[in-house]
């Protein structure tokens, strides 16, 4: 049965755990921020805003990285991992708890933050220098593909934690770059073997014509339409991919082994 | 209490562990599980605390199965590993971070327990030695109140002193529904202690018998000469003279010799089995 209680003391545990670490981290960032906005209010004003919201998004898939290694820091070695396993919870609430925390330190710290130094330092700014700069935040559509972005990789770092013993995020990226140059070896053989051979030169039914961005079609879709098409079903597999590692880390936790 | 029947274990396919191994440990007791290296102690520790699976049987722990590692399960069982992990953090700090996870931690017995190991609450763990964290990780493990405690060289890196506040502190805190396991290679250390011991040998179960009874059906003794020693079953040499083992006469108060009794069980199974057999 999962039990609230025991699920809020195990985030309470990782909480107590990690405060210092990524409260030193936001802090890091915090001061970045800061940096950068003095030298937007004392500079020519050319620089972009829109940079500041690159940065952060870059900061939370740092964060994401970490804080997903850092949930799981204690499977590292033999003494701690007793310590982890042996608390009392299930492993759905030992495993709810190192989501949530990972999760929400990855994004929502890292989002919220980003936002209120944006908020007050564009104030304070317009406030001294008399600037007058728009608090331009962005486009709640950009928020969701970084949330799901940050989510995907997420799942990966999560998985490769529980997996991976030793090094996890050295081993996680180098199996998620063998994994992925294997896909393109997959896919390029796919493409060769079975798109070109089977489809355009026997049954001929690829007709690609390109006239122009405007007038360009694929077997007479529309090129954006067919893009379009192409990227939402990038975006369910992707979910899909995250999904199952979320799966497969619960299901890697459950049969850990110290 | 702790129920382990047919079990089977191996790290590897060309050697197992433990082939078949049948256990039953009850409450109110303190058992010695002894055991030469790699016979294979820790992991039947593990094995009963659900860190380790076993290929086949059942590890049964206060009716649950340990694999499955039910809150319920580990509310009631504490493992304090021969290495132990304590975060970076003060006495206090830890206690916050862990205590609230047993229902029944006693406070005013962890500051008892502190008290008698001489251990500063404010203190931060990671500046302290290591046989001072391993008396906060015991002051730790018998505040819970866990009714199965499983200690793995428990008094590994204790000073003499401390060993003795061990003994004292672990005899105060086990109740009739209480059961303590202490794998350890000091069995100098924990004698007085223990009132069960549990051999582990080739695989199996060697021996699990009470002191008593062990007590009744050995006879422990110091002799300077075991010539004309028609009954001897083992004998060692010691500066003090030969410790040597006969068949007991049904004397359940006789002293045992720890060291004796662990080297006649694994230099002679068959004779322990045929004398211990049920």
């Amino acid at each position: 049965m999962f039990n609230i209680a025991r699920f809020s003391e195990q985030f309470m545990i990782l909480f107590r755990q990690n405060k210092n670490r990524h409260g030193m981290i936001l802090g890091i960032f915090i001061l970045f921020q800061l940096f950068g906005y003095v030298k937007y209010f004392t500079g020519d004003g050319s620089k972009d805003l829109d940079d500041f919201y690159k940065f952060a998004t870059a900061f939370s898939f740092i964060l994401c990285v970490m804080s997903c290694q850092d949930v799981f820091n204690k499977l590292r070695n033999t003494p701690s991992g007793i310590q982890y396993l042996m608390t009392p919870a299930t492993i759905l609430e030992k495993y709810s708890a190192a989501w949530l925390y990972s999760s929400m330190f990855a994004f929502i710290a890292t989002q919220l933050t980003y936002f209120v130094v944006h908020f007050l330092c564009i104030n304070v700014g317009n406030l001294i220098t008399g600037m007058g700069s728009e608090l331009g935040f962005p486009a709640w559509q950009d928020v969701q593909k970084i949330f799901l972005t940050v989510m995907f990789v997420h799942s990966i770092f999560f998985f490769g934690s529980i997996l991976f013993r030793k090094n996890p995020i050295i081993k996680t990226i180098g199996s998620y770059i063998g994994i992925m140059f294997l896909l393109t070896l997959i896919f390029a053989w796919y493409a060769k073997h079975f798109l070109v051979n089977t489809q355009i030169l026997h049954s001929k039914s690829l007709n690609i014509n390109l006239n122009g961005s405007l007038g360009s079609s694929i077997n007479g879709m529309p090129l954006q339409h067919f893009l379009e098409q192409i990227g939402m079903n990038i975006k369910w597999v992707l979910c899909g991919i995250a999904l199952l590692l979320w799966s497969g880390s619960y299901i890697l936790l459950h049969k850990k082994q110290i | 209490m702790i129920e382990l029947s047919h079990l089977n274990f191996t790290y590897s396919k060309n050697r197992s562990l433990f082939e078949d191994l049948s256990l039953k440990l009850k409450g109110g007791h303190i058992y010695g599980l002894l055991g030469k290296n790699g016979a294979g102690k820790t992991t039947l520790l593990k094995l009963v605390a659900g860190l380790r699976l076993p290929q086949s049987g059942l590890s049964m722990v206060l009716g649950h199965e340990s694999k499955k590692r039910s809150a319920e399960m580990l509310q009631e069982i504490f493992f304090l590993p021969e290495e132990i992990w304590l975060p970076d953090t003060t006495v206090k700090g830890y206690l916050q971070m862990f205590a609230g996870s047993y229902p029944k931690f006693d406070m005013d017995f962890f500051h008892y327990c502190l008290k008698e190991f001489e251990i500063n609450t404010k203190d931060k763990l990671k500046s302290m030695s290591f046989g001072q964290r391993k008396k906060v990780s015991i002051c730790f493990a018998l505040a819970t109140q866990c009714r199965i405690m499983i200690f793995d060289e428990p008094t590994n890196g204790l000073d003499i002193p401390s060993k003795t506040q061990f003994r004292k502190l672990v005899a105060e805190a086990i109740t009739d529904d209480r059961c303590l396991i202490l794998s350890t290679h000091q069995v100098r250390d924990l004698e007085s202690l223990i009132d069960s011991i549990i051999i582990l040998e080739n695989r199996q179960v060697l021996m699990n018998e009470s002191t008593e009874e062990i007590g009744k059906k050995l006879e422990f003794k110091t002799l300077f000469s075991i010539e004309n020693q028609p009954d001897l079953l083992y004998s060692e040499f010691t500066p003090k003279g030969f410790v040597a083992v006969f068949p007991g006469k049904n004397d359940p108060d006789s002293r045992i010799d720890l060291e004796a009794l662990f080297n006649l069980a694994t230099q002679q199974p068959e004779t322990i089995r045929s004398i211990f057999k049920h």
